[in-house]
């Protein structure tokens, strides 16, 4: 199979049940998407919407003590993550999937140089003498926009800024020159001024090396400004999904909707009542009958709290577009 | 009856047992034990395990087990008398220095410091050495050695409380300084105090013994179980329980104090601390003190 | 960075200084009447004047400073004083005795460092495995068990039974064996079960997962970044346990019978031989003084963090 055609990354009915001692919660409950090469897929959604889970546990990277089932299929170029032995996983990550983290100051390991934590993952995955893989990690550090990469190298962690930081989190995660690149919420732990830069630094990378990423965040500027795709989560369900101008333009699903709206606003009138969404999500420990986002939902009909809804295809769309929500959907037909 | 499911709950029943027995031992010792334990009966000498003597007998033919019992008594009473002593003096300099700070904080704090650079077992050593061998100068002097602990500790308790708001507004409305620290400084520190001292009392049963091991502590024929097993040495080869039992016995009441200390300090511990925090924790004690 | 230097140092100094002060003491604040006392350790009859002439020979008459300074000016000269049983020169007879305590406390060192980061990094590979589980049970049953009772079971197995090592006298490397496992086994214990800890405490962090996703697998990432991590643990515990060794010489070197510092030191508590302890005291807690100071300076370099946090 040619790789232009196939998706690099096709999530399939995957379900992420995490047991603790006392209880059971999934936080991830049947989600399918597929990102293609050179797109941006932004997955969106609340605090505890499983949408780091989502990612983070196909790629065995859930912290350490959390015990995680898996059902359904991640299939990264075809092969499936979830029956990869370790040795294969270890291989992918790093080398076809690449992650970058939320906070670069506890992502970096604070004893070592920066150099050395770079040039490890470059040594393993392209196979490169250490002075090649030296020449190469300051080469990638000019790339993510820090001058002076060989003085950068010798030093520690600490000893940067947090969007430098940042900078060296970006540059570990395409280290390996990976066709996927995951970041989770890459700008949440930064300066306003310093996130603008670290989107169009990764929109810059982007179209440099072609991959496809996954870019995790609650921020719709970074949306907006990056994605092509966008997936909203609620309560561990994919609600929404089609391409960012569909969607943030004229969202379907009553939660997206809630959502944009929530996102205050300079272009709207002073006085305009700020709209907020009411009530809470859903404790996961429960299980969820009908559509998780009822209880909350105000074009919620009986039939919503009993009958779990499919991704539907939007009519009227300018593209494929998925919405988890039946009533709208036939409002739109 | 709830405060004694609760203790119960937080020790956990094993613990529990190991210390409570030893505890009933070396009160009802007197009672309980089957021989004079400084009797010697020479013709019984060296007896083995045997129904007149379940433990065997010892070189002079005094009955082990007596011996052993005695042993506990001699152990715990000192144990808690050198808590008590250099609990009590401790928390008094360290509360004076706490509360008053200046130059007697200063002076307490510098001795306090040379008693942890250097290991307790060397300072009581020295005291037994000036004051002479025996059972008494050895809490006399162990107590001394273990003062500093005790000091610093409820120095930093008492100095973070008397800072604080409550303390202040006590000054203010024109408190003594003598109610402030007795009605609301001293209890505090002794909540501390105590969970601290759970978790010494292992360390300093081990030094008991240590000290009457090498012949500074407990003297013959008073029964101690460190004393009991260097006098058994010369007979390791023919009688080797002579010297495993009162060993066994020793170890297992330093088990139990361990870990009674650890779940103790565990449970009082306001922030959830898992029990490889509280490792770390200890390692560091000395440094978490300095700071 | 020098100033922090300089600033330990000049503590370690005080303290070198109470350290003195209290050692000089321990003759000084003699409960009941010295020049008595050493008369009597000297022997023959005891009449005022020969208690007379002690106190004079002693400087005991003169002001408590006085003596203080002139006992100083004679340690800084090397002069320890004379022992009151035998009449060495203590600090010949320790120079003597140093030997012992040196192999005891550097072998004992040895087992300790052996002990501790071998079975915790065994642990560390697989937590919860059956090798952590059983060494989690040696480290709490080692931790409590008495130091003479593991030596006294020693020269049981290997000296009477099995008949394969000596246990008696400091007579070359193998009667070297026994003491110095003796000495390191339960700081071992301790150590492994620290260096267990920290490394789990190290592998939960953030960093790990970030090491992992570079696709690094549980080894390299033990070594690579937990390992680093530990380094102030690590080096913190085992000068503590040089203290630990140390202060078990007390208790080893009396029962294999070395003629050892540590051994001379209990020798002159069981007959209040003064001199002697007032100079051991010293000894030891200036060594004691100086390890620390060593351990917190190498500590302070070793680690990155606390280098710039110092202000570097």
């Amino acid at each position: 199979m040619n790789s232009t055609t196939m998706p690099p990354l096709e999530v399939d009915d995957f379900t992420v049940t995490l047991h603790t001692p006392t209880l059971s919660v999934r936080p991830v409950d049947g989600v399918s998407y597929s990102v293609q090469a050179g797109e941006v897929l932004a997955v969106v959604g609340e605090s505890g919407s499983g949408k780091t889970i989502l990612n983070m546990a196909p790629l065995d990277l859930l912290p350490v003590g959390v015990d995680a089932e898996m059902k359904g299929s991640v299939r990264f170029e075809g092969r499936d993550l979830l029956n990869m032995s370790t040795s294969e996983l270890e291989a992918v990550r790093g080398g076809g999937i690449g992650v970058v983290f939320q906070d670069p100051l506890s992502a970096l390991n604070p004893v070592r140089k920066i150099g050395r934590q770079l040039t490890e993952g470059i040594e393993r995955h392209l196979g490169l003498t250490p002075t090649q893989a030296e020449n190469r990690t300051a080469e990638l550090l000019t790339l993510v926009g820090l001058p002076d990469p060989k003085s950068r190298m010798q030093q520690y962690p600490h000893e940067l800024s947090g969007g430098q930081r940042q900078r060296v989190g970006i540059a570990m995660g395409i280290s390996g020159e990976p066709r996927v690149l995951i970041a989770d919420e890459p700008t949440t732990a930064l300066d306003v001024t310093v996130q603008a830069q670290i989107v169009e630094l990764l929109k810059d990378l982007q179209k440099r090396m072609g991959m496809a990423i996954v870019i995790i965040t609650h921020d719709f500027g970074v949306v907006s400004g990056l994605a092509d795709k966008v997936a909203v989560m609620y309560a561990g369900r994919l609600s929404e999904l089609g391409s960012v101008r569909d969607v943030l333009i004229d969202p379907a699903h009553p939660y997206t909707r809630g959502l944009l709206q929530s996102v205050p606003s300079l272009t709207v009138p002073m006085d305009t009542k700020f709209l907020g969404l009411p009530g809470q999500p859903p404790n996961m420990a429960y299980r969820i009958e009908g559509c998780a986002f009822a209880p909350r939902c105000i074009e919620a009909r009986a039939d919503c709290h009993v009958n779990r809804p499919s991704l539907l295809s939007v009519p009227h769309s300018a593209s494929d577009r998925l919405a988890a929500c039946p009533v709208i959907v036939n409002q739109f037909a | 009856m709830i405060w004694l499911r609760k203790t119960f709950h937080i020790v956990g029943w094993p613990t529990l047992l190991l210390v409570s027995s030893f505890a009933f031992i070396a009160i009802f010792g007197s009672v309980i034990s089957p021989y004079d334990p400084t009797m010697q009966n020479l013709s019984h000498s060296m007896q083995s395990f045997s129904g007149d003597h379940w433990l065997g007998a010892d070189n002079l033919g005094r009955d082990t087990l007596s011996r052993l019992i005695a042993g506990a008594q001699t152990t715990l009473l000192g144990v808690v008398t050198v808590l008590l002593l250099a609990g009590t003096v401790g928390m008094m300099l360290g509360t004076l220095a706490g509360y008053f700070g200046g130059w007697l904080d200063e002076i307490v704090m510098r001795f306090c410091d040379f008693g942890f650079s250097v290991p307790s077992l060397f300072v009581a050593l020295a005291f037994v050495g000036v004051f002479g061998p025996s059972y008494g100068n050895m809490i006399l002097a162990l107590s001394i050695a273990w003062v500093p602990i005790y000091a610093r500790l409820t120095r930093g308790v008492v100095a973070a409380a008397a800072s604080q708001a409550y303390i202040e507004s006590l000054r203010v409305l024109g408190a003594s300084p003598a109610r402030i620290i007795f009605r609301h400084l001293v209890p505090v520190a002794l909540g501390q105090v105590l969970v601290y001292a759970s978790a010494d009392a292992g360390l300093l049963a081990l030094a008991i013994a240590n000290l009457s091991f090498l012949g500074l502590g407990v003297q013959p024929p008073q029964a101690e179980w460190g004393q009991m097993l260097v006098s058994a040495m010369p007979y390791i080869q023919e009688a080797p329980r002579l010297v495993i039992l009162p060993g066994i016995a020793l170890t297992l009441l330093v088990i139990g104090f361990n870990l009674l200390g650890e779940r103790i300090a565990l449970a009082k511990n306001p922030r959830a601390m898992s029990r490889r925090k509280l490792t770390l924790r200890r390692a560091i004690f000395k440094k978490e003190l300095e700071a | 960075m020098f100033r922090i230097v300089l600033n330990r140092a000049i503590s370690a100094a005080i303290l070198i200084v109470i350290a003195s002060v209290f050692s000089f003491m321990i003759i000084a604040a003699f409960p009941g009447n010295v020049a008595g006392l050493i008369a009597e350790m000297r022997g023959g009859f005891v009449s005022q004047e020969v208690v007379d002439a002690v106190a004079e020979e002693f400087r005991l008459n003169d002001p408590l400073a006085l003596r203080y300074l002139h006992w100083l000016g004679d340690v800084l000269q090397g002069n320890l004083g004379v022992s009151l049983r035998t009449g060495e020169n203590v600090s010949t007879a320790m120079a003597q005795r140093l030997e012992p305590t040196i192999v005891l406390v550097l072998g004992g060192s040895v087992v300790t460092l052996l002990m501790g980061v071998m079975m915790g990094f065994a642990g560390a590979m697989r937590p919860n495995g059956s090798i952590d589980q059983l060494i989690r049970v040696i480290a709490v049953f080692n931790v409590s068990l008495p130091k003479f009772f593991l030596a006294a079971m020693l020269i049981y197995i290997f000296g009477v039974q099995l008949q394969i090592l000596p246990t008696f006298g400091f007579r070359g490397p193998l009667s070297w064996i026994l003491p110095c496992i003796a000495v390191g086994a339960v700081p071992g214990a301790l150590l492994s079960r620290l260096i267990r800890v920290a490394l789990e405490e190290a592998m939960s962090r953030p960093y790990v997962i970030t090491a992992k996703s570079k696709g690094f697998g549980r080894r390299h990432i033990l070594f690579q970044d937990a390992l680093p991590n530990i380094v102030p643990v690590f080096l913190t515990t085992f000068g503590m346990n040089i203290a630990f060794v140390t202060q078990s010489s007390l208790i080893i070197e009396p029962i294999f019978s070395w003629n050892g510092i540590g051994a001379y030191f209990v020798e002159a508590a069981r007959f209040r031989d003064l001199p002697v302890l007032q100079s051991c005291l010293l000894m030891f807690s200036i060594l004691f003084i100086l390890v620390n100071l060593a351990v917190d300076l190498i500590v302070m370099l070793a680690d990155p963090l606390q280098r710039r946090a110092r202000g570097a």
